[in-house]
């Protein structure tokens, strides 16, 4: 056998292993958008139900909205980390955590984790709570965009003109699925909401950076069991407790670490050990893409979720389907071609010393 | 007993070998001591690794070769680039 065909199979493997990177995104996308289905479901269920807001003042509604979404947050992360750990376990790789955790790459997986979970997805979920979603969602949904922007500058990722285009598209596209016009009073934290908002879109596309770069040196599965679990232990040390307190005494009248009691023995937990377990995998597959497409492919492959959110909710929950949302899902899915056209630009992701 | 985290080891190997090409094969050999009991480790998952690592520039393929189950394997050679991120190397190694 000569050389020219050793290197044919071997051009072969790689186009194997790019497509598979395309795929994960792909499926990150897919599921975390059952996982959003999955989890709104739970709030079909006690205490959610008879939880109501009506009769409070607005500081105290506003209070108990902010409880049930951290609380909901925390429940995610912990049951996506106990998944993923056990998929590790199966896969006989147990040691890497403590290996992993021991390294420079491994330190910064977790501080992605912190940027990533309890200051970003608590800035989204305080900042959606605070700020009307049609003001808030164009500044989260341009997250993918800034990750790229940094990964081209930092990373030095080689991503063509088409790509950007597709990255464009699947963040507009987002953004329309999700957009609803609206004439709503801006309310008295609406400045506070807007920088927690802004906080969001730092901190996810921050994750993405430090999580891409340690994955050069680390297996991106390890790195994100890592990252659920750091982010569930940081939910539960400190931004519970801290945020119960600060609400229970600043909103009163009701105790709100009663709200967070009631959603940790809610009977929706079943479901929401579900929704881990989909956004676990999800979260899997994204860290896999963002390794193995590179930062602006993985972010846009990921925002597809918004599309898949659509065709679940339609299917499941019998959402309406507004104009907006057709030409946003149409959006997002020419945006996905776009950018995984051409698998072969995966076998070189940055310009290389 | 295996210190590294498997991915983070391999580039370790290739920066040791000091710009000299080593075949898949010999990187596997060299590592089996270390992690041979765990379920992690073999060719497929090996050349997974590599392939991620060559992506983002961290390491080259170089001359291709049969190994001796007539596979298709590549050579691989650290960058300078990979070079500097084995900065991040615990110290006591």
């Amino acid at each position: 056998m000569s050389l020219l065909s050793a290197q044919a199979v071997l051009d072969a493997k790689q186009l194997k292993h790019a497509k598979r990177g395309i795929l994960a995104g792909i499926l990150s996308g897919i599921l975390w958008g059952a996982s959003g289905t999955v989890l709104g479901a739970a709030l079909g269920f006690e205490p959610f139900t008879s939880m109501t807001t009506d009769g409070l003042d607005t500081k105290h509604a506003l209070a108990i909205m902010v409880a049930m979404a951290l609380c909901g947050a925390f429940l995610h992360d912990a049951f996506a980390a106990i998944w993923v750990g056990v998929s590790n376990i199966r896969a006989g790789k147990f040691k890497e955590y403590g290996r992993s955790l021991r390294t420079k790459p491994g330190q910064m997986v977790c501080i992605g984790s912190i940027l990533g979970g309890p200051i970003g997805m608590s800035g989204y979920l305080l900042g959606i709570t605070l700020v009307n979603s049609a003001y808030a969602l164009p500044i989260t949904a341009a997250y993918p965009a800034v990750a790229a922007v940094l990964a081209t500058i930092f990373f030095k990722e080689k991503n063509p003109a088409r790509v950007w285009i597709g990255v464009v598209l699947c963040i507009l596209g987002s953004f329309l699925v999700y957009y609803a016009p609206t004439e709503a009073e801006k309310g008295p934290f609406f400045a506070i909401g807007l920088i927690l908002t802004t906080l969001a879109c730092i901190g996810w596309s921050s994750e993405g950076l430090l999580s891409t770069y340690g994955m050069d040196m680390l297996d991106p599965d390890i790195a994100l069991g890592i990252r659920e679990g750091v982010s569930a232990i940081m939910y539960f040390i400190f931004v519970l407790p801290i945020t119960t307190l600060y609400l229970t005494a600043n909103f009163g009248p009701t105790p709100i670490w009663e709200t967070v009691m009631k959603v940790m023995t809610t009977s929706a937990l079943p479901i929401y050990a579900f929704g881990g377990f989909l956004g676990g995998f999800s979260y899997v597959y994204w860290y896999r893409a963002l390794n193995m497409t590179g930062v602006a492919r993985a972010m846009a492959l990921n925002v597809t979720y918004a599309l898949w959110g659509v065709i679940f909710g339609a299917v499941f929950t019998g959402i309406d389907i507004t104009i907006y949302l057709g030409i946003g899902a149409c959006s997002i899915a020419i945006g996905a071609i776009l950018v995984s056209a051409n698998p072969r630009e995966l076998f070189q992701l940055r310009e290389t010393k | 007993m295996a210190v590294l985290p498997l991915r983070f080891r391999i580039l370790h190997l290739l920066n040791q070998a000091d710009g000299k090409p080593i075949k898949m094969t010999e990187i596997y050999k060299a590592l089996y001591d270390e992690y041979s009991g765990e379920g992690q480790f073999s060719l497929e998952m090996m050349e997974h690794h590599l392939m991620s690592i060559k992506a983002v520039g961290l390491i080259d393929a170089v001359e291709p070769y049969f190994d001796e189950n007539k596979e298709a394997r590549y050579q691989y050679v650290i960058t300078q680039t990979g070079r500097e991120r084995t900065k991040y190397l615990p110290k006591d190694l």
